[in-house]
């Protein structure tokens, strides 16, 4: 790693993780080689890039402007070394961070098809139920369903689906079947998920019913959480897409199918000031096209 | 219209009178089309937010507040159209039919219309009512509970033929839509049914299954 190229690269991750360490990690590089290289770097520019404390490494003034001169240039060059190779193939890696359930239900079983398409990328799932924070978590994209937090990251909008209360026929076989909103206090919910908020506002033809979610069982991860429903432990909030294969197996119930309770929207997230990768975006259009247009077909209601 | 016979409760479905007039019937079919096409009120209080707080007068010339209606705990909270709507009086007779089983559960019941207190005191002697009605007159509190529509004047004029009372008139008319609330002694609504549709109307046993949790939590 002695070329000019991979220390400048070398520079734009050190800037975007704060840590010498583990961007010498990401390069294959030692910490101490690391540092040498922006060393030379600041020598040739005779300036320096960081200010190194013990704590951390933040971005002189001068570094940061050097940064947004650099980046838009690495960016560029990728973007060129794609289109001369010409062939829409996709190469180098691609990190992608997605929830628990999200990448089991959604992603998982689609992703062969993508993998066929572009045999030369290496794709890492970055599986995590907390949000993730597209720069020190160093993904390339992130898909993030539910309200979007302030942020300058660029989003394109994935597909939107309908929410919906199930639960499992043994559950409903000891508690009986909620037949109207109000029923649900005497339910017990289990929280999780991007619908694990307190109130659920229930709407049919303009009247609305806001009743209260009585969870005696939380669960962070998702995915556990429906696999608490299935076993029966309570009702349980989600997008359709999310329980369709128990729907179609029966696994789980949709409850008060006439009534609307929202819908969740999911958004691709790429870091700010970048241009995304071209293999994100790739990854994004692939996801759309499986996702955005997930067949929501009515399910027969209890 | 169905009747229900209970262990000891003997009711009937609250259903709107059996308009004898087509036009009638019409006018009130354009009258909630109208209503369910108006905007709604910006917000209602939805469960798990605080009860906006009330004092006012009853059908038995005394004055209510919130606060001493909740220290005897939990309260189911009607707002009704007023007397001279009858979808609304077949509600507020079921709800007396019921209104024992919300006592069992600890809870008491209220109704709140724009009528006057005279017209509340006629209105519960009509109905043989035992739990009090309340006067919101100016309408403030129906406000504060997200019930109070503003309706376009065309529409006012079409709800006219109802012999509907309204709060205000001219360019804009503002009529209460049924709200039923009900809200835990802490002070917080638990639940919320908010109907622009007058003539559809709640049976008062949806109320049960949230008054037997608040009183499960209290023990």
């Amino acid at each position: 790693m002695s070329d000019q190229l991979s220390a400048l690269r070398l520079f734009v991750r050190v800037a975007a993780t704060g840590s010498f360490s583990q961007a010498a990690r990401e390069q294959n590089l030692t910490q101490p080689t690391a540092s040498r290289i922006i060393a030379t770097l600041e020598e040739q520019l005779g300036n320096t890039l960081f200010v190194r404390t013990t704590r951390a490494v933040t971005l002189t003034e001068m570094g940061s402007e050097y940064l947004g001169r650099i980046k838009p240039v690495l960016e560029a060059l990728d973007e060129a070394d794609h289109a001369v190779r010409g062939d829409g193939e996709l190469r180098g890696s691609l990190r992608v961070g997605v929830s628990s359930i999200v990448a089991s239900r959604l992603l998982v079983p689609h992703l062969s098809d993508f993998q066929e398409k572009h045999r030369h990328l290496r794709i890492e799932l970055v599986v995590d139920d907390k949000r993730q924070d597209l720069i020190s978590e160093n993904v390339d994209v992130v898909l993030r369903f539910g309200k979007l937090a302030d942020s300058s990251a660029l989003a394109k909008r994935v597909g939107r689906w309908p929410l919906v209360v199930a639960a499992a026929p043994s559950y409903l076989a000891k508690r009986g079947s909620p037949i109207l909103p109000s029923d649900l206090a005497a339910h017990i919910f289990v929280a999780a998920g991007p619908a694990s908020g307190k109130e659920i506002t229930f709407r049919r033809d303009g009247r609305e019913i806001s009743v209260l979610i009585n969870g005696r069982l939380a669960i962070t991860g998702a995915e556990v959480a429906v696999n608490a429903g299935i076993a029966g432990l309570g009702i349980v909030i989600g997008s359709f897409p999310s329980f369709q294969r128990e729907f179609e197996r029966g696994e789980l119930v949709r409850l008060l199918p006439d009534w609307d309770i929202g819908d969740i929207t999911a958004h691709a997230l790429f870091p700010s000031g970048q241009t995304p990768k071209p293999a994100a975006r790739a990854f994004v259009d692939f996801v759309v096209e499986k996702l955005g247009t997930a067949a929501v077909a009515p399910t027969p209601g209890n | 219209m169905t009747t229900t016979k209970g262990s000891d409760i003997e009711w009937t479905d609250p259903t709107c009178p059996d308009w004898k007039s087509r036009e009638f019937r019409d006018s009130v079919a354009e009258a909630v089309r109208a209503i369910l096409k108006s905007e709604r009120p910006a917000r209602y209080p939805t469960a798990g937010t605080i009860a906006p707080s009330f004092d006012l007068p009853t059908n038995n010339g005394k004055r209510i507040a919130l606060p001493k209606l909740l220290a005897k705990g939990p309260l189911v909270v009607l707002f009704f159209r007023g007397g001279w709507c009858g979808c609304c009086r077949s509600e507020l007779s079921a709800l007396e039919a019921w209104a024992g089983e919300i006592r069992a559960r600890g809870a008491s019941t209220i109704a709140i219309s724009s009528d006057t207190q005279k017209e509340h005191k006629e209105l519960a002697e009509l109905l043989g009512l035992s739990f009090p009605l309340l006067s919101d007159t100016t309408g403030s509190v129906s406000d504060q509970y997200g019930v109070r529509w503003h309706l376009d004047r065309k529409f006012a004029e079409a709800h006219g033929s109802l012999r509907a009372s309204f709060i205000g008139s001219g360019e804009s008319a503002i009529l209460s839509v049924p709200g039923r609330f009900i809200i835990g002694n802490d002070g917080y609504v638990v639940y919320a049914d908010v109907d622009p549709d007058y003539t559809r109307r709640a049976m008062p046993y949806e109320y049960l299954a949230t008054l037997n949790l608040l009183q499960a939590q209290l023990d």
